[in-house]
């Protein structure tokens, strides 16, 4: 029960964090619209893409239009999403290294690898609840959205999907303690993400070899798990099955991410200032 | 047992030698030479409980790196630190409650909130009650004024308003060890004389240990009765500035203003002192230098008013700036 508080406590530390990232994206209205524009037109640009593909009812690796028109909404709102972790947290990483930033953080009796997370869970939040809904509102009117089969399920698939990415964008900003600069690796890993995880094309519609190498990776774990359950192509079992592994991928990112952090805060070398 | 212990610490940092131009940046592609910076080199000290402890040296020399340490946020490559009995870069979150630390040059604000955000974070944080926290505003409103800036952007503030408010946050949670890194750096006189009593405030009635880099020594004059000076990662003097002072600067000056001209040799021969010299570019003053040991400035005195008629007579006392230059110089011998 005593643990129980504590954890509160600490927890609603963490989530003003959370709210003051939340907060600060409100106050930049210029760009709010800027974004969003910017990745609708994406969004239409690929819709135009499988309209010509698959005229007349054709499919793919049994995807019809239909489900595409869906498909590319939600993977398109899932950009979002990328572009805070990759921003909010390797690059805001890599920021804090530099500007000494780190430092003062460091010098706070909270965890700095919890700190960053929930920043950046702040930020999606802000990115889900305006942009995310905005965007699919009127993809909604305008096109057709189908609800997602099992909105609970994909919910929390899509927050387990959120947790691997935030470990995989942890490990690449704490590459800056070592090689000072991570901009190439930060793009190379960004680039792997929206190709591999599911946000440009399914992955089944890559060459089989490949699907069977993804397998074993856990890029699919972040949006395509969460795509799949959204359309409605897991059944009971599969389902069960991709949530434990994806708790597993989430677990053990998140733990890498620590120790690491560990040592590399021994290793930290900042002269003068 | 000393609240903050030191014993034969040192950090060295390993640094990429990069080769200048266009040759040398394809040379440092593929080939790389490395080279180790002592940044502290086998340091000890200790501090007791209540100490305002002045620690300065010139840049570079290997204070922030302690600083740091002590702080728990860098890894010493050899000896062992203690602050309040923990060794900070092992138990970092343990160590930074029982801390508060000002880098001058950097906030411990965050940026995109009001000064009144930021302390009921940090008072969360750190588990400061209520009516402590009230409290504990009250305090800092009365001496350092921070009351109209509660709800500004931190990002807004002036630099004086600034460094006030991160004073108030390290402060928030009454630590019993502070580091000041630079606390006055670039702020106007009313404003750090304002932190200094601040400062001297907070230690006489809480028995706040400090330590204070800065390379104001008017700061450590006013608030030290101790200082280390490290120079090139070595401690080159611990103790009482003031007695140094006395000690070292032996040089003492009398300046001496004329209404007429005199023959400088006729004088020099008369007072029989070690050097004497006209300054500037009249021959109406003259400058006479003297080791306090040997003569008394009294009797030079007397000697000048036999002899002469001056409008006017100056004794120039060393500064505290002149003895830590002496100092400086003296290791760099």
């Amino acid at each position: 029960m005593v643990y129980l508080r504590k954890f509160w406590t600490r927890f609603r530390i963490y989530t003003r964090f959370s709210k003051i990232r939340f907060i600060d994206r409100l106050s930049y209205r210029a760009h709010f619209f800027l974004v969003l524009t910017e990745y609708l037109l994406i969004i239409i640009v690929n819709y135009f893409l499988w309209k010509a593909i698959l005229a007349d009812g054709r499919t793919i690796r049994g995807y019809a239009l239909e489900d595409m028109v869906t498909y590319v909404a939600v993977a398109g709102v899932f950009r979002f999403i990328i572009n805070e972790l990759s921003g909010g947290i390797s690059r805001e990483m890599s920021g804090q290294y530099h500007s000494g930033e780190l430092i003062m953080n460091l010098l706070k009796p909270v965890s700095y690898q919890l700190y960053i997370y929930f920043r950046a869970f702040g930020g999606i939040l802000f990115q889900m609840l305006f942009r995310g809904a905005t965007v699919l509102t009127i993809w909604a009117l305008l096109v057709g959205l189908t609800p997602p089969d099992s909105a609970a399920t994909f919910i929390v698939s899509l927050a387990l999907g959120i947790l691997i990415y935030a470990g995989i964008a942890f490990l690449v900003g704490l590459t800056t303690f070592h090689i000072e600069n991570n901009a190439g690796v930060l793009f190379a890993t960004t680039a792997s993400i929206e190709l591999l995880s599911g946000t440009l094309i399914p992955l089944v519609m890559f060459p089989g070899w490949v699907v069977s190498i993804l397998d074993y990776l856990p890029f699919k774990m972040i949006f395509y798990i969460p795509i799949q359950i959204y359309l409605g192509q897991l059944g009971v079992q599969e389902i069960v099955s991709a949530l434990i592994v994806q708790a597993i991928w989430a677990f053990i990112l998140s733990i890498a991410g620590f120790l690491l952090f560990k040592t590399s805060v021994r290793k930290l070398t900042i002269q003068g200032g | 047992m000393a609240l903050i212990a030191v014993e034969n610490l040192t950090k060295s940092y390993k640094t990429f030698k990069r080769k200048e131009g266009l040759k040398g940046a394809f040379i440092n592609l593929f080939k790389r030479e490395y080279e180790f910076v002592q940044a502290v080199d086998n340091i000890s000290f200790h501090v007791e409980s209540g100490e305002i402890l002045g620690y300065i040296g010139p840049n570079g020399a290997g204070k922030s790196t302690t600083i740091k340490i002590l702080t728990g946020i860098l890894t010493p490559t050899a000896g062992e630190v203690a602050v309040n009995g923990l060794v900070p870069y092992k138990r970092r979150q343990q160590h930074v409650k029982n801390i508060g630390v000002v880098f001058g040059q950097r906030t411990q604000l965050w940026w995109d909130i009001a000064v009144i955000e930021a302390f009921t974070l940090l008072r969360d944080i750190y588990e400061v009650s209520k009516t402590d926290f009230q409290a504990q505003l009250k305090k800092f409103d009365e001496v350092l004024g921070i009351g109209p800036l509660l709800h500004i952007p931190v990002r807004k503030l002036s630099l004086g308003q600034r460094v006030r408010c991160d004073i108030a946050a390290s402060l928030l949670h009454n630590p019993p060890v502070v580091f000041l890194d630079e606390p006055t750096i670039g702020l106007d006189v009313a404003v750090k004389s304002n932190i200094r009593e601040f400062i001297k405030e907070m230690n006489a009635s809480l028995g706040t240990t400090m330590i204070l880099t800065t390379h104001d020594l008017s700061d450590i004059e006013y608030l030290c009765q101790r200082s280390l000076i490290i120079d090139q990662g070595k401690i080159i003097f611990d103790g009482d500035l003031q007695q140094a002072k006395d000690e070292l600067a032996r040089q003492r000056k009398i300046q001496v203003d004329l209404y007429e001209r005199v023959d400088i040799d006729s004088i020099r021969d008369q007072l029989k002192v070690a050097e004497l010299e006209f300054a500037g570019q009249n021959d109406y003053s003259l400058t006479i230098s003297f080791n306090k040991d040997e003569i008394s400035a009294i009797d030079i005195i007397q000697k000048i008013l036999d002899l002469l008629h001056p409008r006017d007579i100056k004794i120039e006392e060393p500064t505290i700036e002149t003895v830590v230059k002496e100092i400086y110089e003296k290791r760099s011998l």
